[in-house]
């Protein structure tokens, strides 16, 4: 290998995206617009979820409460929509810069604690959120939600939208890839796996944190404009625990080690949902019957499963 | 002087785990620190690395007062240590673990975008194969031997190309065979590249065919400095020491 690559030249990388990118492209011309809309949930949720991933599968660190980041970018972008106080890019970047605010504010206090202090601080500024957005009724529309966004003209056709999400979420994804498998990406994983040595090397463990929680928050705010531009709406349960749950579950079932993971998950978790809801209202029982499955016998996820599946048929097959 | 240690001390509660412990080495010193379960080593090691705050005392390197620093800063400062419970990045590749160390000991290399892997793989192929790790490197650290753990373990502390390091009882655990093979490596590496050495181990056979100098401590104070011989002789040594345990 070259020493001095370039980050687009991460060789293994181009084969195996490439057809998967022309295959999301292509979808438009043979998908139905319900299930155009049900793709683009899923992105956005992945989004979501790889971000969170940056912590959980990253860095080891559990957080309760990212739908707070979510919820920060659906509504600042929401609202300067909503009251014409911007044009669209113009609150895009705002709402971008009131999320990486939240991190950066909440992220100070979050790092100096561990474990479940540092998740459940998090739970605790997202149900700072959760309150403001849904007992401000003169601004927010409080439980009612902000419903009938806004938002640019061309975006409100189905294929357009899905297109708009794919490429965000799709260069979003690929900066965290890349992120991921830098000498930063390294020094998360160093501090996940052990972080008194992590600092014995030469990390600064709590200022990685800091920044990986930053960069994190950002690309789930940016998961949190998208669901406006895809819904034209912002409710309160966006900065829910529920939510949080959400993207959590995505990342267990499937593979928070994996970096496709939570990819996985989101579209699994959102097609599973759509059609156990077809059949009965009781889905949150399959859901709660799914985390017990995979916290007994699946711990890698799908993904761990299909890998470990994978490898070992490669030991086998070289006998 | 590489590095000296003016009057350092670390409570706990009423303990006084290390007590007003003072000495220094030279450059390219293969010393050791021995003393009965409890007597203040790990903690002294602790406290050294900047993984323990120090309630009194001052810790000199180079000439810099480090006393105050935390542990990643003085890592960069080219002080290396390694464990006694092995601590490794153990979902890592052996090859990864110490590419990932000699990164992280250089905060000019850190980037968000660029591939690591493509990153100091020369640097981690030399110290892969002056640890004799080369053929396992890409073994995950948690699949590897305890013998070769060990090994990983030394060969972390060595990559941010330490001046001095910290060993504390690299061989724990090792068998007979591999004991002797790790004493050699470690003469042969502190002598090639110069490093000062010191070191906490419960094996005396290793610490007698090892060091130059001896300090023992006993009770978080330093009670006997000396080279082996001297050592074998004091009977305060003996009695606090030797008699007492033969693990």
């Amino acid at each position: 290998m070259p020493a001095n690559m370039k980050p687009w030249m991460i060789t293994s990388l181009w084969p195996k995206i490439v057809p998967i990118v022309i295959l999301f492209f292509l979808f438009p011309l043979f998908l139905d617009d319900s299930a155009l809309s049900l793709i683009t949930e899923a992105l956005i949720l992945a989004l979501a979820g790889t971000a969170l991933n940056i912590l959980l599968g990253g860095c080891g660190i559990v957080s309760f409460g990212h739908a707070g980041f979510f919820a920060v970018g659906a509504y600042t972008f929401g609202l300067l929509l909503y009251y014409h106080l911007a044009s669209f890019w113009i609150a895009m970047i705002l709402a971008i810069l009131a999320v990486i605010l939240y991190g950066i504010i909440t992220g100070w206090f979050v790092v100096r604690l561990v474990e479940i202090y540092f998740a459940l601080l998090c739970l605790g500024f997202a149900q700072v959120i959760w309150v403001i957005t849904s007992v401000w009724y003169g601004v927010t529309g409080g439980d009612d939600g902000l419903n009938g966004i806004p938002i640019m003209n061309s975006l409100y056709s189905v294929g357009n939208t899905y297109y708009f999400v794919l490429t965000v979420a799709g260069i979003c994804l690929l900066a965290m890839y890349l992120m991921r498998e830098s000498p930063f990406g390294r020094y998360l994983h160093a501090l996940r796996d052990n972080r008194t040595r992590a600092a014995f090397i030469g990390v600064n463990t709590r200022q990685s944190i800091y920044i990986a929680f930053v960069i994190s928050g950002f690309f789930c705010g940016i998961a949190g404009i998208l669901i406006v531009i895809q819904l034209h709406s912002a409710f309160p349960s966006y900065a829910g625990f529920i939510k949080s749950g959400d993207f959590l579950f995505v990342c267990l079932l499937g593979g928070m080690y994996n970096f496709l993971g939570p990819l996985v998950g989101a579209f699994l978790f959102i097609f599973l949902t759509f059609f156990i809801c077809r059949y009965t209202e009781y889905w949150p029982l399959f859901m709660g019957l799914g985390i017990v499955l995979i916290a007994l016998f699946f711990r890698g996820g799908v993904m761990g499963f299909i890998m470990n599946w994978y490898r070992a048929r490669k030991v086998k097959g070289g006998c | 002087m590489m590095l000296q240690v003016e009057n350092l001390s670390k409570h706990f509660g009423g303990v006084k785990a290390v007590d007003n412990v003072s000495f220094s080495l030279a450059e390219g010193d293969l010393s050791s620190i021995i003393g009965p379960n409890g007597a203040g080593k790990s903690t002294l090691f602790n406290a050294l690395t900047g993984y323990l705050t120090k309630d009194a005392g001052r810790v000199i390197f180079r000439g810099e007062d480090i006393s105050a620093l935390p542990p990643h800063e003085i890592c960069r400062k080219r002080i290396g240590r390694s464990f006694q419970v092995i601590n490794l990045f153990k979902r890592m590749t052996v090859f990864e673990n110490i590419q990932t160390a000699i990164l992280a000991g250089r905060p000019g290399a850190l980037s968000f975008v660029r591939p690591a892997k493509s990153m100091v793989r020369k640097e981690t192929e030399d110290i892969l194969e002056n640890v004799g790790l080369t053929e396992k490197e890409s073994v995950l650290a948690s699949d590897l031997s305890h013998g070769g753990q060990r090994q990983l373990e030394l060969a972390i502390a060595l990559a941010n190309k330490p001046a001095l390091v910290f060993l504390d009882e690299p061989c724990a655990g090792l068998a007979v065979e591999e004991t002797k093979s790790m004493v050699k490596l470690i003469q042969r590496l502190a002598k090639e590249q110069g490093l000062t050495v010191l070191l906490v181990e419960h094996k005396m056979d290793v610490v007698f065919s090892i060091s130059q100098k001896i300090r023992v401590l006993y009770e978080g104070r330093l009670i006997f400095e000396g080279i082996p011989e001297e050592v074998k002789k004091s009977e305060e040594v003996l009695r606090v020491y030797l008699g007492e345990t033969d693990e």
